[in-house]
Formats: structure tokens, C-alpha cells, sequence
């Protein structure tokens, strides 16, 4: 039972960082210990991912380890057992890529030919077999989670997701199928066209919704949906003891102090779905846009560059209070501590009083860091 | 306006060509202040809606030209043949400079999705030709990836279809699918070019239209640089595995002027060329280039102006070297890159447009 906790916990936290699933028994860093992020970036309109590393502490910078030029932006990125970094590219992405940092050997292309385009996000399964894209068809708009095979990135099965624009997904292993673990997929619900880029359109039909999908299958478990329907839920995180999902939002309202002032944060406890509020005028200051998020003993955390701040809550989705960062966006978490990383400078221990700075070395000097980081363990 | 004809103005016509002295018309005159509204003006009423109207021009005889290939003698098969495929060249190469910058009712329609579909689907093409749509209530019902100018171009040029078969019929279906979506768009563009765009109660659209326009002039410069030069490239390989790049028109031939196309119209609406008069506010577009000067921004003008120009002259040396020259596409796409970066952190933002194609737009 003791290790199932510890893997239940190990897995949750792990999915919680927007990533995926790692093999458990996780080191866990001491004060002063290097501490190694998957990253992607951009720089002078140049884009990247990568290993950024830096050591427990105050003033150590934050550096960049390894990297790999990709073609467009990348945005989902999650670490395979054997030290695998798999990223996408953001949406409406042509590209997925395995990369092994640091060994020597060309990164491993997978280049959609156009019938689907990858929507950011990538999760891999316990064991590292297989990996789980959403992504969206050119022709219809309909979601999709691809299954594929992590050695050779060949599609395995393909599964609807119930919705449009889905986005994160991430593993639920509390057994809400008979004993086995789902799939929880965000759909973000925002009509775009694939063939003119990012254009929102008819924001009107909007369809955001959470769905549990079979993870054998694919079969439809379940499908949740916030009252407001300009609420696009994107971003995923299990609270530490996997029995809370938090959900990062990103308001898509016509009026603009509406959409500034929207909350930033949905919980889901397994049958609902309900938003957390920061208080006014708080809320006004966080401009609608949750852009990752995590999960710590002391609280959500969902970060919102727009405000240059961290939005704190408790885990009961009681709102804490705001950590200044300008342009924080990624978010991770290790030995119940939170990190965050902004424009010049990150954070250790973020939600702490004192949160202690990193300042970003050279090679990170003018980049900006892309929504989402994965802890890299051992 | 013929493949050649538009390599040859590419070549002909560089922005920064050193030997020029000409002096800008905007350095020997005053550049007046053109406001949003000059701006739309210009864009929807000089430079997409002449567009829109050669493309129905062009897509009102690809049809004719397909129905004579159908209709046409054995003898006579190679020729009419060959009249379709030049309509198809006219055709295709006017939408390729209306879709440059998909603003309005190229986005509205999806007619980039309607017509434009790639990669097209041979399977579906000969499943559809089968079933034999007439008219446009059936054509609804085939996929977007067996119709349209890719699907036509597999018919043309991949398969050349036979008079009198069912594959030709087919074709015709589709060249007039292609016409019903081309009088669709020049209506819906001259119907926009009438908005009183600085009427009160179009302030809103206005904003959101400029808006557009300049997230799709990003959106354009990134289409051209990535999905049609260099994913293409890097989609291929290299080394023994490899295969050849699937540029864009490849079963046609006609990729180097698809490019060219593509760069003219982004160009167009990017910087002034040197010889042209400086434009009139409401009568003629205001290239971003010039939008720029009459707001005073003169060094970010002249850097637009410059990044354009280095788009040129790479443009240019693909153009005379050809796709096999894998240096010169991949000089022409970090030149775009390098346009896109400066239209997404300088120019934008001078612009006060939020730019929802961003790097700093999140996801």
C-alpha cells in the first residue's frame, strides 16, 4: 500500500507538471543539489528546447544545459525512462520530436503531412511505450488523441476527443475504470482554422469541456463542462495527493472586462467541475490568461504572464495571494517546491515568502521561455 | 499574370537592387499621416480586391478550359490539354496572391481549406470520380482534400485525364467548384471594399480588420517560409533515406512560381518599391513600409524596407537557381524568418496590434 501511495503520488505530481509520466522512485533534490528542467524557448525569433540547469540556492543562474533548434515554436515537451525528451510544436504544430540531450545522436522527426496538426501537447505512458498526442483534423476541426509508438512515433490507434482544440492531457490513475488508469483531455474548445494559423473565429460556439477517455480504448467515460462557455480549459495539474485536478483557464470573452477579470482557475474532483476566483480587484489584474500550472503541498499555482504574476490558491481553491515575476509562464515542481520561470529571472520556493531568485545565465539572456517545464529526476 | 512573367518581375523589380539611384518617391515628397481607416481602404479596395477579381477572372475560364479538354477530339487531346493546364497555371497563381494574406473573406469562407487543400488525397479523388458529383448541392458532399486546385492539379498533371472520361468529368466539376468559391470571394471583397470603415459604428471592425490584416501578413511571411520552403525540406531528410521535397505545385512544375506569388503579394503590402509614387491616403495601398513613415517611424521603416529587400534578392537567386539549389531556399527562409521577427517585435507593436500568430502569444 506504502508504495502504491508513493506511485500514486510520484505519478500525479509528475502529470501535474504538464508533462508526463516518469518511471517513480524520483530522487528529490537537496538545498544546493543541480536541479535540470526540460525547457522549450525562443530567442531572436529563433526557437529551441532543451535542458536548462542551475543549482538549489539563491543567485545561481539559471543556464542552459543542452539544446536543439526547432523549426517553430515547440510547447509540450515530457521526458521518456531512458532520458528521451519528446516536444511538440505548438498549435497548429507540423512537427514532433525525440531528442536524447546531451548523447550525440540526431533527434528523432516526425513531420504531419498535413491531414492533422499537433495541438502542443504530448504525455507518455508508465512505461514509456507509448505516446499520446491531441491533435486536431485539418479538414473537420475535431480533436483527437494519437497513439503512438514512442521507438518509432508510428500512429497505433486514434481517439476522438469529444470536443475541439483539445489541449493538455494527462493520466488519472485513481482507477475510475475499473481499477485502470484514464485519460483526462482538455478540450480547449476554441474554433480556429488550421489553414490560417491561429485565427479564432466564431468564438460564439465555443466548447470547452473536460472528458475521462478509456486509456485502452478510447471509449468516452465522462464529460464536464463550466457554466460559462467562454472558459477554455487548457492547462492540467493534480493536486499532491491526486485527489483534485486544477485546471489553468484562458478567458476568450468579447468584452474586455469581462475577459480581464475571469477566473484563472478550475478544479475537478472527479464528478465536477467548478472555478476558483481570486477576489476583486485582484481578479481584474490577472487578465483571463492562466498560462501553466502545478501543484504543491501549499497550494495551486497557476501562472499568468500577463500579469507577471503567479495566482496562489489553497488547495480548497481559496485564494492566497499573488508572487510578482514578469513574464512568468513555465511552472514545476520538485520536493514540494515550486518553481517558476520568468523573463531575466526564476524562482525557487516561489510560493514561499521568500522565494529565491535565479537570474538567467548568457545563453538565456533575451529568451523568452515557452509555457511549460518538466523536472528532470536522478 | 504567367509563372514566367512573375519570376521574371521578381527578378526585375528587387527592392534594394544596388545599383539603384533612384530616390524614393517618399524622400523627394511629404508623406501625409494615413489612420486606419486609409490603411483598410487600401488593403481591401486596392490591393485584395483587384485580386479577388483576377482570380474570378482566371477560375471563369479554368472551367470553359477543362469542359473543351472533355469535349475535345482524340487529335485534339494534347492541346486542350495543354489550354487547361495553362488555366489552371492563370488560376492558381491568382489565388496564390489573393491567399498571401488571408484577410476577410478568405478567412470568413475557409477558402483556403475549400480550395487549397493539401496534401490532396489520391484515393478519395478516384472515390469521387466514381461516385460523379454534378452541380454544386453534390459537390458539397466530397472532402475538401479531393477537390479544389491540388485536386485539379493531380488531374491535370499526376493523372492527366482523358476527353470524354469520367475523370475528366470529374475535373470539370471540380474547376467549376473552384469558380463558384472565386465569385463567391470577389463578391464578399467588393462588398467589404464599400465599408465606410471610419463610420462610427465600424470602429470596433476596424480595429479587429487591422488586426487581421497584420496577424495574417505575419501568418503569410511564416506559411511561405516554413510549410511551403523549409518543412518541406527538412520533411525530406537528407543522406540516404531521403526523398524529394514536396514543395508546394511540384506535380505541376510550377513551385518557383507559386513562391514568387506568394513573395510578390506579401511584398506588395510590405514596403514601397523604389520607382512607385508615394500613395494618396483612401486611393491607393499604403504598404506597412509607408503606414510607417507617415506615423514618423522612419528607422523602422527603413528597417522593413531592408529585410523586405534582403527577401528579394534570396527570392531572386531560388528563382534563377531553381529547387534543387537546397542553399538558396534556405538563405530565402532565414530571410523570412528574420522579416517575421522584425514584423512580430518591432513593427506590431508600432502598430499597437496584438499579435495572436506570436511567440508571445501563449497557448
Amino acid at each position: 500500500m506504502a508504495t502504491d501511495l508513493h506511485r500514486r503520488h510520484a505519478l500525479a505530481a509528475l502529470a501535474g507538471l504538464g508533462a508526463c509520466v516518469l518511471a517513480p522512485g524520483a530522487a528529490f533534490a537537496s538545498p544546493g543539489e543541480r536541479m535540470h528542467l526540460a525547457a522549450a524557448w525562443e530567442h531572436q525569433g529563433s526557437f529551441h528546447i532543451g535542458v536548462l540547469s542551475t543549482h538549489g540556492g539563491a543567485g545561481q543562474a539559471l543556464q542552459v544545459h543542452a539544446a536543439l533548434e526547432v523549426p517553430t515554436r515547440a510547447h509540450g515537451l515530457c521526458v521518456l525512462p531512458d532520458g528521451s525528451v519528446i516536444a511538440t510544436a505548438r498549435r497548429p504544430g507540423d512537427w514532433l520530436v525525440r531528442w536524447r540531450p546531451g548523447a550525440g545522436g540526431k533527434p528523432q522527426w516526425l513531420w504531419q503531412d498535413g491531414e492533422r496538426s499537433f495541438n502542443g501537447h504530448v504525455l507518455a505512458s508508465a512505461d514509456g511505450q507509448r505516446l499520446y498526442t491531441t491533435e486536431t483534423d485539418a479538414e473537420t476541426g475535431a480533436s483527437w488523441v494519437v497513439v503512438r509508438d514512442a521507438r518509432t512515433l508510428a500512429t497505433t490507434a486514434v481517439w476522438p476527443t469529444h470536443g475541439i482544440d483539445a489541449h493538455e492531457l494527462v493520466w488519472d490513475t485513481r482507477g475510475n475504470s475499473g481499477g485502470a488508469p484514464t485519460l483526462i483531455v482538455a478540450n480547449g474548445g476554441v474554433p480556429t482554422a488550421p489553414e490560417t494559423g491561429r485565427v479564432k473565429r466564431n468564438l460564439a460556439a465555443m466548447d470547452s469541456s473536460l472528458v475521462r477517455l478509456d486509456a485502452h480504448t478510447g471509449r468516452l467515460l465522462g464529460q464536464w463542462r463550466l457554466p460559462d462557455p467562454r472558459l477554455s480549459l487548457r492547462h492540467l495539474a493534480w493536486s499532491p495527493d491526486g485527489t483534485l485536478l486544477g485546471i489553468a483557464l484562458q478567458a476568450e470573452h468579447d468584452d474586455a472586462a469581462i475577459k480581464n477579470a475571469a477566473p484563472v482557475l478550475a478544479l475537478f474532483d472527479g464528478t465536477a467541475l467548478r472555478v476558483a476566483a481570486a477576489p476583486e480587484p485582484v481578479a481584474q489584474r490577472l487578465r483571463g490568461y492562466g498560462g501553466s500550472m502545478a501543484a504543491t503541498p501549499t497550494g495551486w499555482a497557476v501562472s499568468c504572464p500577463r500579469a507577471h504574476s503567479i495566482a496562489t490558491f489553497s488547495l480548497q481553491g481559496d485564494w492566497q495571494g499573488l508572487v510578482p515575476l514578469p513574464e512568468v509562464c513555465p511552472l514545476a515542481v520538485r520536493s514540494d517546491a515550486l518553481w517558476a520561470g520568468g523573463l531575466a529571472s526564476s524562482l525557487q520556493n516561489a510560493q514561499a515568502a521568500a522565494p529565491l531568485a535565479h537570474p538567467h545565465g548568457a545563453g538565456l539572456q533575451g529568451a523568452r521561455l515557452d509555457n511549460h517545464w518538466v523536472v528532470l529526476q536522478g | 499574370m504567367t509563372m514566367r512573367t512573375l519570376a521574371a518581375l521578381l527578378l526585375a523589380l528587387p527592392l534594394a537592387a544596388p545599383a539603384q539611384t533612384a530616390t524614393p518617391a517618399w524622400q523627394r515628397n511629404a508623406v501625409p499621416f494615413y489612420d486606419t481607416v486609409h490603411a483598410l481602404q487600401g488593403i481591401y479596395g486596392h490591393w485584395a480586391l483587384p485580386r479577388a477579381q483576377d482570380f474570378d477572372h482566371s477560375a471563369r475560364a479554368l472551367a470553359p478550359a477543362v469542359a473543351a479538354l472533355c469535349e475535345a477530339p482524340a487529335a485534339g487531346g494534347k492541346a486542350a490539354l495543354e489550354s487547361a493546364r495553362t488555366a489552371w497555371q492563370a488560376t492558381t497563381r491568382a489565388w496564390e496572391q489573393l491567399a498571401a494574406v488571408s484577410v476577410g473573406p478568405v478567412i470568413a469562407r475557409r477558402s483556403q481549406r475549400a480550395i487549397d487543400f493539401t496534401p490532396t488525397r489520391p484515393a478519395l479523388i478516384e472515390k469521387a470520380i466514381a461516385a460523379q458529383p454534378q452541380g454544386a448541392k453534390a459537390f458539397e458532399r466530397i472532402g475538401t482534400p479531393a477537390k479544389g486546385l491540388p485536386a485539379l492539379e493531380w488531374l491535370l498533371w499526376t493523372r492527366p485525364v482523358q476527353p470524354g472520361s469520367p475523370a475528366c468529368s470529374y475535373a470539370h466539376e471540380v474547376a467549376q467548384d473552384v469558380a463558384r468559391e472565386s465569385a463567391a470571394l470577389e463578391k464578399a471583397f467588393a462588398d467589404a471594399s464599400g465599408t465606410d470603415w471610419g463610420a462610427e459604428d465600424e470602429q470596433e471592425q476596424s480595429t479587429q480588420a487591422i488586426s487581421e490584416f497584420v496577424n495574417q501578413w505575419v501568418g503569410g511571411i511564416e506559411r511561405l517560409r516554413w510549410v511551403q520552403m523549409e518543412k518541406p525540406l527538412h520533411a525530406a531528410g537528407s543522406g540516404s533515406g531521403s526523398r524529394a521535397p514536396d514543395y508546394p505545385r511540384t506535380a505541376s512544375g510550377n513551385t518557383l512560381a507559386a513562391w514568387a506569388a506568394s513573395w510578390a503579394a506579401l511584398r506588395n503590402v510590405t514596403a514601397l518599391p523604389a520607382n512607385a509614387a508615394t500613395p494618396t491616403p483612401g486611393e491607393a495601398l499604403v504598404p506597412l513600409e509607408m503606414y510607417l513613415r507617415g506615423k514618423g517611424l522612419n528607422p523602422l521603416a527603413d528597417k522593413l524596407h531592408q529585410a523586405a529587400g534582403k527577401v528579394d534578392a534570396s527570392m531572386a537567386q531560388v528563382q534563377k537557381s531553381g529547387v534543387q539549389n537546397k542553399a538558396a531556399i534556405q538563405q530565402t527562409a532565414k530571410d523570412l524568418a528574420a522579416l517575421k521577427y522584425l514584423a512580430e517585435s518591432e513593427v506590431a507593436p508600432a502598430l499597437q496590434v496584438s499579435i495572436g500568430f506570436s511567440d508571445a502569444d501563449g497557448d
